[in-house]
């Protein structure tokens, strides 16, 4: 349990009922427990991810993915997703010429879910408006020049012990966009390490350092591209942790612009939940940074695996046990505001992940890692897939620290079909047998199954292949723009 | 919070319990002679069956056509099978009473 939860666990409840019911007189002259059932149902809520009745928790900050801290590295996030960092330019230029020639293609041939509609619906849900604006920057800072703080109002800063911010914090990151909260802690050695050292988005590179000081600040680069800095206050002890969705139906008409279209939109309502996130923090008093989706930290299924709100799974994106790998991302923000954070989970995800090779099946160009089990690896270093094998493969760009047990994803290969073949992929993603709507009873009886039990997983990967499960067949994708296709009352309000 | 789906089920769910208690009553009348695993098997077959119904019903829902058939398939058509075997038996076995 973490050490901030001061309020009485269920176990030192249930062990306080056993003391009681054994007629010890010391236990009546006790201060009560609890006044009444609302205050029992009342002292965990909002302090805890909503998960489904059957995720079990484990000890603080011992996720299902095995971690070992000291080998550990903070990325660099300038390089990721370049492909020009592992191929000569002329055959970059080729990749290129081939991407626009498979999107004048789709145009052309008017086909469903490539024509100019589908592709005016992804760079619209794509718009990406505030860090397209202030880049990086921006982003880092929020809303902080224009945001009135507490001193400007003539008042002083809120203040509430760590497990009342925690629930004014969670009720106010659901309204702000987010489907699922969690708080972390930024620890020395360990999540520290989860920081990128260097950042950029639309704009230029920025080191991120760690300071001493009162806010975190930027210093732009002059000139020649040099000397700019984002200066991480040491202060910023703690994580929100936002989990944004991603609509399913959408994501599963892979490859096409409306799948693009639902991991679009995803990013957009990241941004706005993160500024709105921030700026909240700066006008209760506190400071507050966060990043892009390069920026201040790539490994946000990290944050998310730590800190309760899903698993790490073969396909290196955090799965969750509401709506499986159907997130966009967590999107963490840093803070000066005391929460209390919150212990991993575990579902039963990433064990399944062990026997499951389905996404492995249906990657078109192997970058998922095939071998069974996870490793302390950052990738095969001769791995040559991807439709132009590297000229000069760099696995150091790869997002892929060798400090945790996981299957390592071949950025390249994977960054290189999406970017030759018009749209982005996500096949893998539409695919994944967690990938599923919540209404039919099979999935939700399956789910608590997978928790406790590993005995079962072959037999369901083996109904779900059978049964047919995956991407929705392309002479479907046109439909959509007649009817959408999921609409069920109450679930398009979660948060997306 | 009662949802439409919540209180449909739940209607299911009622007119399950009393079609059972008429069932009941109608095999006394009768005088027809039930096992309690006979009782076991049908309930079994008829929460297969519901099951199954749901599930074909979503399955079109979520985009998943060969799913919605294949739940027919199975469990559907054992749930059915399932149910055809307990009144199969407790009808050979009334019958077998009543020619003794």
């Amino acid at each position: 349990m973490s050490k901030f939860h001061s309020t009485i666990s269920r176990r030192d409840f249930m062990k306080a009922v056993g003391l009681g019911a054994a007629g010890l007189g010391a236990a009546g002259a006790a201060a009560p427990l609890f006044h009444d059932l609302d205050e029992i149902s009342a002292s965990s809520k909002g302090l805890k991810p909503a998960h489904p009745w059957f995720v079990k928790e484990r000890d603080y900050m011992d996720p299902t993915t095995e971690i070992d801290w000291s080998l550990m590295e903070r990325f660099d996030a300038s390089g990721e997703l370049n492909n020009s960092l592992h191929v000569d330019k002329d055959k970059l230029d080729q990749m290129r010429a081939l991407n626009k020639a498979h999107v004048k293609e789709g145009f052309d041939g008017n086909k469903p879910g490539l024509d100019l509609r589908s592709y005016a619906l992804k760079t619209s849900a794509w718009l990406k408006p505030y860090v397209r604006a202030g880049g990086a920057k921006a982003a880092f800072l929020g809303e902080k020049h224009r945001i009135s703080t507490p001193e400007q109002l003539g008042t002083t800063k809120w203040t509430g012990t760590p497990e009342e911010n925690a629930r004014m914090i969670r009720s106010a990151a659901r309204f702000f966009g987010a489907c699922q909260v969690s708080f972390g802690e930024v620890i020395e050695g360990k999540t520290k390490k989860l920081i990128n050292t260097v950042t950029a988005d639309f704009g230029p590179k920025y080191p991120v350092v760690f300071e001493d000081v009162d806010d975190s600040y930027v210093v732009d680069p002059d000139d020649t591209g040099k000397g700019g800095k984002m200066v991480f206050a040491n202060k910023l002890k703690y994580a929100i942790i936002l989990m944004i969705r991603q609509d399913l139906d959408m994501t599963r008409m892979a490859l096409s612009y409306l799948e693009n279209s639902g991991g679009g939109k995803g990013y957009d309502q990241i941004d706005i939940t993160q500024y709105r996130m921030k700026s909240f923090l700066n006008g209760i008093g506190y400071d507050a940074t966060g990043g892009t989706v390069m920026g201040l930290t790539c490994a946000r299924p990290g944050w998310g695996t730590l800190f309760g709100l899903g698993e790490l799974t073969r396909l290196m994106q955090l799965s969750c046990p509401e709506y499986g790998p159907l997130i966009r991302t967590t999107m963490v923000v840093f803070t000066d505001l005391p929460v209390a954070p919150n212990n991993p989970i575990d579902s039963g995800t990433n064990r399944f992940c062990i026997n499951c090779n389905k996404c492995v099946d249906i990657c078109p160009v192997g970058a998922i890692y095939s071998e069974k089990e996870p490793d302390f690896i950052r990738t095969p270093i001769d791995s040559q897939n991807g439709p132009f094998p590297p000229d000069h493969l760099k696995p150091e760009a790869f997002n892929n620290s060798p400090g945790y047990k996981h299957w390592p994803l071949n950025h390249y290969a994977c960054g290189g079909y999406w970017s030759t073949v018009g749209p982005y992929c996500g096949i893998c993603h539409g695919t994944c047998v967690f990938s599923k709507h919540p209404v039919s009873t099979i999935h939700e009886l399956v789910k608590p199954i997978i928790t406790y039990t590993t005995a079962f997983n072959g037999f369901f990967l083996a109904m779900d292949k059978a049964y047919g499960y995956g991407t929705v067949p392309e002479e479907r994708w046109n439909d959509w723009w007649e009817d959408p296709f999921y609409e069920v009352p109450g679930y398009e309000n979660q948060g997306h | 919070m009662l949802t439409g789906t919540m209180f449909l089920w739940s209607i299911v769910v009622s007119a399950s319990v009393l079609g059972a208690y008429i069932l009941w009553k109608w095999l006394a009348s009768k005088k027809a002679v039930t096992r309690w695993y006979d009782w076991l098997i049908v309930i079994i077959g008829y929460v297969m069956f519901w099951f199954s119904i749901q599930n074909f019903y979503t399955s079109f829902t979520e985009i998943e056509p060969l799913a919605g058939w294949m739940f027919l398939l199975f469990p559907g058509l054992p749930a059915i099978v399932i149910m055809g075997i307990a009144v199969l038996q407790v009808w050979r076995r009334n019958r077998a009473t009543a020619q003794s």
